[in-house]
């Protein structure tokens, strides 16, 4: 037994490493690896199994809540402070993955088949109805939602889910522009004068909004063409517009400029209201930056709370959506991420406590006739396309 | 049962003959690791990149295999990033070698023997921070608004905020930083392996200084700058993490290309295509090197030669 163990150095006392041959150590290793992969294969198992048991009416979503509640969420979307109080008040860990884009978010919730582990997603709006075509999300139960009553009737029951059976308004907003008033001299009033901008005076110097349907809509939207359209010809104009001539000009394809804005990164950028808004809350000089809503049409856009399929965690996923909605919670946030939460009463009281660029939260009625929610289509791989080809040729 | 048998061999006379695991079984975990985590998600890679996108949420699809995504990548718009990211890896890695030989040369020849070990450690501190933490940091450097935009302004360097955030110039700057140690490392050990007495026989034959770094050192530390070379180049060339934190729009690499078809948006077959190419670019850029560089040892070889043989002793 010794002449076995011979040059073999081992982290074990003499005795017990004469116990310890090469192939109990073999044997052992296989044990482990067999073992280790019928776990995995069980939670594979087990997943799939929990998947098919959520969604639906009754009581689901009522149960005690689970320890752990997992987000598949957009970048900086909600007060650290709202995690943290919904984590002491419920005893359950928040953990939070991001996404991009809401194709992004889609492909890789497809690609998991209700084993992502995710529990609730915030898609945009118009893209429930193929998220519920590919049965990528469960029923939510809105009795498990007292506060559901809190939402506003005018954002519930939405054409893209009527019912609210999939989704519940977290909060929506639109698109425009901000710009810096001593690199910019000329007013931008509308999509062609951001667009001139862009091509002049803010060259190399402008971000735009990084999704496929953001970057297209500002040509679209400049020569009064719907932004729904699939008509070739508009297609193939838009195409050669942004990837010819606004894309050398492009600095940076950025979702979230706000802030880099008003630290001298951009002299214009495309941007959604809340995030612009950020941008002026966090410089000493607001002032110098101009926020304008995007003219003569632009976006209007509702993320919405949503329960992954398969979700392991759906009575927490219920209990933060309720929590959500509860009108202090929901102010809390707003004054966070500055988009309109869509609960009743929440602008009022924004207002009472003196929030500040609530114009840039709060759209008149006016302002919202000038919105259009779009839509996904056919034409949604081609813009995706523009947008790819847009970025190449940025870098050219 | 088993048991009894292991026993019995195990407590077996020294007569009976040993059984071995055949030698190559020491390298098992290494080829299961390589076949697992590099042979077989290349060759996916491969595959995926004769598929197609079926619909705009599904990423991949190979019921119908074509070159299609070939002809794709090849389009002019990701045919320049294609070219800049080649010029950025080539300039980068150029940039590099020329750093890091005095430094290395001077590690190892110039520093007393008891600072030499600091100073290397000292060389590998950057790696105990994370690559996309460490490129963070250039990004804050960099800012128009951030230190050394100010302090260029204040010395008068500058009469406008520091503009190279987001510019090709950026990234060139982050691939070197990034990507020098690793030219170090190779160009150190090969320097520090260098028998002195080498260099003082050069010298006591007449050479120069120049003559002697020419005709001694340099060729004794080729397998170290070659090795150097490929470490910087391979991954320099596929980086998507400095061209995604500091190149913005205008500094965009492959690598990041790539990244976007996969992530963003959801194309894995032109992404695998675009990362094929990638690879077929490096081993192209790696075999046109290394045979212009035997070209140049063969001609600086057979000029040698004529002069050693052509002289009449």
């Amino acid at each position: 037994m010794t002449d076995e163990l011979e040059g073999v150095n081992i982290l074990a006392s003499r005795a017990a490493a004469q116990r310890i041959t090469r192939r109990h150590f073999l044997a052992g290793s296989a044990v482990a690896m067999f073992s280790s992969s019928v776990l995995l294969a069980a939670c594979g198992e087990d997943t799939q199994t929990g998947g098919g048991g959520g969604g639906g009416g009754g009581d689901v979503g009522t149960g005690e809540v689970e320890p752990q509640l997992n987000f598949f969420h957009w970048a900086e979307y909600d007060d650290p402070e709202v995690f943290k109080d919904f984590e002491k008040e419920f005893g359950t860990t928040t953990k939070i993955d991001i996404y991009a884009s809401n194709e992004e978010a889609i492909a890789k919730l497809e690609a998991s088949a209700g084993t992502s582990g995710y529990d609730l997603v915030i898609p945009t709006g118009v893209y429930i109805p193929q998220m519920v075509a590919l049965d990528l999300l469960e029923e939510i139960n809105l009795d498990a939602i007292p506060n559901f009553e809190n939402v506003d009737p005018l954002y519930r029951d939405q054409d893209w889910d009527p019912g609210n059976k999939h989704s519940v308004c977290k909060d929506w907003g639109s698109t425009g522009w901000i710009y810096d008033k001593t690199l910019v001299s000329s007013e931008i009033h509308d999509w062609n004068d951001f667009l001139a901008v862009a091509e002049g005076e803010a060259s190399g110097k402008t971000s735009v909004l990084d999704t496929p349907g953001n970057l297209t809509g500002i040509w679209f939207w400049a020569n009064n063409i719907d932004w729904t359209t699939t008509n070739e010809d508009d297609l193939n104009a838009c195409e050669d517009y942004i990837v010819n001539t606004l894309a050398p000009h492009v600095k940076a394809y950025d979702s979230y400029p706000g802030i880099a804005l008003t630290e001298g990164k951009y002299a214009l950028s495309h941007a959604w209201n809340g995030d612009a808004r950020q941008g002026l809350l966090s410089t000493d000089e607001p002032d110098r930056y101009v926020w304008g809503l995007g003219a003569p049409v632009t976006e209007l856009w509702m993320d919405n709370w949503c329960i992954v399929k398969g979700a392991q965690n759906v009575n927490a996923a219920h209990a933060w959506i309720n929590y959500i909605c509860d009108p202090q919670v929901s102010l809390k946030d707003l004054a966070y991420h500055g988009y309109n939460t869509g609960i009743t009463g929440v602008q009022e009281e924004a207002e009472a406590a003196g929030f500040e660029f609530l114009d840039m939260v709060f759209f008149d009625d006016a302002q919202v006739e000038t919105m259009d929610a779009g839509a996904v289509n056919e034409a949604q791989g081609r813009l995706v396309e523009i947008w790819n080809k847009a970025k190449a040729a940025s870098g050219a | 049962m088993a048991e009894a048998a292991t026993g019995a061999r195990v407590g077996g006379g020294p007569g009976r003959p040993r059984r071995r695991l055949p030698r190559f079984s020491l390298a098992i975990p290494a080829w299961l690791l390589f076949i697992l985590f590099f042979a077989i998600p290349v060759l996916l890679i491969v595959w995926y990149s004769f598929g197609y996108k079926p619909d705009i949420f599904r990423t991949i699809s190979t019921d119908q295999l074509s070159f299609d995504r070939y002809a794709e990548s090849f389009s002019s718009t990701f045919r320049s990033v294609f070219t800049g990211t080649l010029q950025i890896s080539i300039i980068g890695t150029t940039l590099c070698l020329l750093i890091a030989f005095p430094f290395a040369y001077w590690l190892a020849v110039k520093v007393p023997s008891r600072w030499r070990g600091l100073l290397l450690g000292l060389t590998i501190v950057p790696f105990w921070t994370n690559f996309l933490v460490r490129t963070i940091g250039w990004l804050i450097l960099l800012q128009p608004n951030g230190p050394l935009s100010g302090i260029l302004q204040d010395v008068g360097l500058l009469a406008h905020p520091l503009d190279v955030l987001d510019t090709r110039a950026a990234v060139q700057l982050g691939v070197v930083y990034n990507y020098l140690p690793l030219m170090i490392f190779p160009l150190f050990v090969a320097l520090d392996r260098l028998d002195p007495a080498l260099r003082e026989a050069s010298k006591d034959l007449g050479a120069n200084r120049w003559r002697t770094f020419r005709q001694v050192t340099l060729p004794l530390a080729m397998p170290g700058v070659i090795a150097g070379l490929l470490l910087v180049f391979i991954p320099l060339t596929g980086d998507y993490i400095t061209a995604t934190v500091l190149g913005g729009a205008k500094g965009n690499m492959v690598g990041a290309l790539v990244a976007s078809q996969f992530n963003t948006a959801q194309n894995w077959a032109l992404g695998s295509a675009m990362a094929v190419i990638l690879i077929i670019m490096i081993l192209g850029t790696v075999a046109v090197f290394a045979l212009i560089g035997l070209g140049v040892r063969a001609l600086v070889r057979r000029s040698r030669r004529v002069e050693l043989v052509g002289q009449p002793v």
